[in-house]
């Protein structure tokens, strides 16, 4: 009986001393784990740093304005390009709003894609024509849908309300 | 299983006692060493902890990185980094042949010379320093020569991605990353401190706004080939300085070289007379303490002797002026009559309250005091109304301007973000070991400042600021030409034009400043070297540029209030 226990005993230790060998090896594996990442992260770090002030150096003004008017069509704003007030707008009928009021954003859907066709025949065009017009599909849409909704209301409206603004309130339903 | 046992007899039965009683013992050693090996064994295993890694926690408390935190401008783009830059150094004792070495070397690094690397490679010492700060693609190339006797240690370097744009407002480091001027030497605690590392320091500069100005400045010191050139932009409310630039200008990423070229800073270290500018805190003194009101009138006819000196008017009209047109056209006589209405101590009181009998509240420390008259008398009471005997940093005028056309309210300059509450505190214990940060004060009263801000629009509109104005916005201005005291007396030729605006007029945002050293008169200008003609028109640049950047809108021409009150004939 004695005997047996004593074995069991020893079997008991050997397994129980392997067990924790095991898992001391495990816990030292983690271990230099995270003291690599930990190395990654630095070096990680510092190559960010390096980027970051390389992103800060490509994109001096200096340079910038540079490759601007190399690559791009584009001038500085002007003043006149800028407006406060909505009344002070000229009538234009391709006038397009930038800012409606902020609770009355039209949500966005996907609409239909446009006619490959088309784009082709338009890029060909561009190189005949001298100056790019630059609008999007959608913006045309909406530009025919309003002028739709402003030949419907001319008819119920005078004349004197048919300005932009009131277009606009129309349509935003007030 | 019952035991043999053995009996033997004699003197034979005595030495197998005599080797059983060994064995046992030789067996009790045994066990007692393998029991030990087995409970030291367990104990290591289950009790003793896992020693940390040396490296690992030198990893987790002290990055390697980032010995001095970023400089950032209020948008967040930095302007001052750290970077780890590797540096080359050589035991020239492991070196075989120094001299294909040294060819070798010289083609990578052509800014140094094949000889000059002989001669490193062939020194007696163990460890010399060939090149600090190389590039990345240096030390790849380095590399490829496989040369055991080459040895690279990392040393971080401070790099200022924007180049000279910022030099002045942010100074420099010297090579072992020590400030030396700007805001690096002002925060250098904050930046080096340890636990803050990681936050940025957040300046009230923006560098769209700066680029602008340093750009319009260059241009127009070239264009009058003048010595030097000056220009702040300020918020007008908050008393942030959004751009502050002053030229020449210094490259602060080298640190080798003349140290002297371009380090003085124009709009902070100069002080300057900086003439009929100071015109506009005489005449809201005269309005704010009632001794003068808009329609008063002065004789200008002829020129005026204080003490000795005769004072006349630069753009003269010989005729009773009233107080608007004085300040329209300039006029000295006016000004000088209306002070000596205002009086000694009031006057002297009022620049006290503008703060410019002290140093700027700006965080850096070569920021200049004022250059004072010794005396405050008859005569200093005059030259002192219109700018004269009395040199201040271009910074004093434009706070004090700022203060006279936002209501009356005198903010601190400050260099730092204020929308953020980043070094409140740090900042407040800094002051608090030189001079206590001054609190907003009210210097005059809000109805004062609206008459102020519309002289000031009459300026731009009919008088001598003609050149700056801007279709679609309204603008108000000071122009100011003060001659320069070289050696004890004044020479005609050297002037320093000058040219205060504030934009828009209406509701004051920003008051910009301009000034360029003894700028030269050109043909297109018919030779004329006045703040009228070659500060006002850069400034007017300024505003043409930065109006649509800082989104605002032009507005409809008005009528000016006081517009009345000026007589403006022909094509003046």
């Amino acid at each position: 009986m004695i005997k047996l226990f004593a074995a069991f005993t020893i079997f008991t230790v050997m397994i129980s001393t392997a067990a924790v060998y095991n898992l001391k090896q495990a816990t030292y594996n983690l271990e230099e784990k995270k003291r690599d990442i930990s190395t990654q992260i630095l070096k990680d770090r510092e190559a960010i740093k390096v980027l970051k002030a390389e992103m800060a150096y490509l994109s001096r003004p200096a340079r910038l304005e540079r490759l601007s008017r190399r690559h791009l069509v584009l001038d500085s704003t002007q003043n006149e390009q800028l407006s406060s007030e909505i009344a002070s707008l000229s009538m234009r009928n391709n006038v397009q709003m930038a800012n409606l009021p902020i609770d009355n954003f039209q949500l966005l859907l996907p609409r239909k894609k446009p006619d490959p066709i088309a784009i082709s025949r338009r890029i060909n065009n561009v190189g005949q024509r001298s100056k790019v017009k630059l609008a999007s599909f959608s913006q045309q849409e909406v530009q025919a849908s309003m002028k739709n909704e402003q030949n419907n209301q001319e008819n119920q409206q005078a004349l004197a309300e048919n300005n932009l603004y009131q277009r606009i309130l129309a349509k935003i339903g007030k | 299983m019952k035991p043999i046992d053995l009996q033997v007899e004699g003197t034979k039965q005595g030495a197998i006692e005599i080797a059983r009683n060994r064995m046992i013992i030789l067996m009790a050693l045994f066990t007692i060493g393998f029991l030990t090996v087995a409970v030291k064994l367990i104990s290591v295993g289950v009790f003793q902890a896992i020693p940390e890694d040396s490296n690992s926690r030198s990893v987790n408390q002290n990055p390697v990185i980032m010995a001095r935190a970023d400089i950032v401008d209020r948008n967040g783009i930095i302007v001052a980094t750290n970077l780890k830059t590797p540096s080359l150094g050589v035991n020239p004792y492991k070196i075989n042949d120094p001299q294909l070495l040294s060819y070798k070397i010289a083609e990578v690094l052509p800014s140094l010379k094949q000889e000059a690397i002989f001669k490193k490679l062939t020194s007696n010492r163990r460890h010399v320093w060939i090149k600090r700060t190389l590039t990345p693609k240096q030390m790849f190339e380095i590399n490829r020569l496989g040369e055991p006797g080459l040895v690279f240690s990392a040393a971080e370097k401070r790099v200022y991605p924007q180049g000279r744009l910022l030099s002045h407002v942010l100074g420099s480091v010297d090579i072992d990353n020590k400030a030396r001027t700007g805001v690096e030497a002002f925060f250098n605690d904050r930046l080096t401190d340890p636990m803050r590392s990681e936050d940025p320091l957040y300046l009230s500069i923006d560098m769209r706004l700066q680029y602008i100005l340093n750009q319009e400045l260059s241009d127009f010191k070239e264009k009058f080939s003048a010595k030097g050139a000056a220009g702040i932009i300020l918020d007008a409310n908050s008393g942030e300085i959004l751009a502050l630039s002053s030229l020449p200008d210094f490259d602060p990423n080298e640190t080798a070289g003349p140290q002297n070229t371009g380090q003085l800073n124009r709009a902070l270290q100069g002080v300057y007379e900086l003439g009929s500018g100071f015109k506009t805190f005489t005449l809201a003194l005269g309005l704010d303490s009632k001794v003068i009101n808009l329609s008063s009138r002065y004789d200008a006819t002829k020129s005026v002797r204080v003490s000795g000196f005769t004072i006349h008017d630069d753009h003269a009209k010989n005729r009773w002026l009233s107080v608007p047109e004085i300040f329209v056209y300039s006029s000295n006589i006016g000004t000088l009559k209306i002070a000596q209405d205002i009086g000694i101590e009031h006057q002297k009181e009022f620049f006290q309250k503008l703060g410019l009998f002290r140093k700027t509240d700006v965080e850096v420390y070569e920021a200049a005091s004022p250059l004072l008259p010794l005396q405050w008398g008859p005569t200093e009471l005059v030259t002192t109304s219109y700018g004269h005997g009395i040199a201040v940093t271009p910074l004093h005028l434009v706070n004090g301007v700022a203060a006279i056309v936002n209501g009356g309210r005198l903010n601190p300059a400050t260099l730092l973000r204020k929308d953020i509450a980043q070094d409140e505190s740090f900042s407040t214990v800094r002051y608090s070991d030189q001079v206590p940060r001054s609190q907003e004060v009210q210097v005059i009263s809000p109805k004062t400042s609206e008459i102020m801000r519309n002289l000031l629009q009459l300026v731009v509109e009919y008088g001598t600021g003609k050149n700056a104005k801007v279709d679609g916005y309204s603008i108000g201005g000071k122009t100011g030409t003060a001659i320069k005291a070289v050696g004890g007396g004044y020479n005609d030729h050297s002037v320093i034009s000058s040219f205060v605006s504030v934009f828009p007029v209406d509701h004051p945002k920003y008051v910009i400043f301009a000034m360029l050293d003894e700028p030269q008169g050109i043909k297109e200008t018919f030779n004329m070297a006045s703040g009228g003609w070659t500060a006002a028109p850069l400034v007017g640049n300024i505003i043409r540029r930065i109006g649509p950047l800082l989104g605002i809108a032009p507005v409809n021409k008005k009528k000016i209030i006081y517009e009345d009150l000026i007589l403006v004939y022909g094509l003046e």
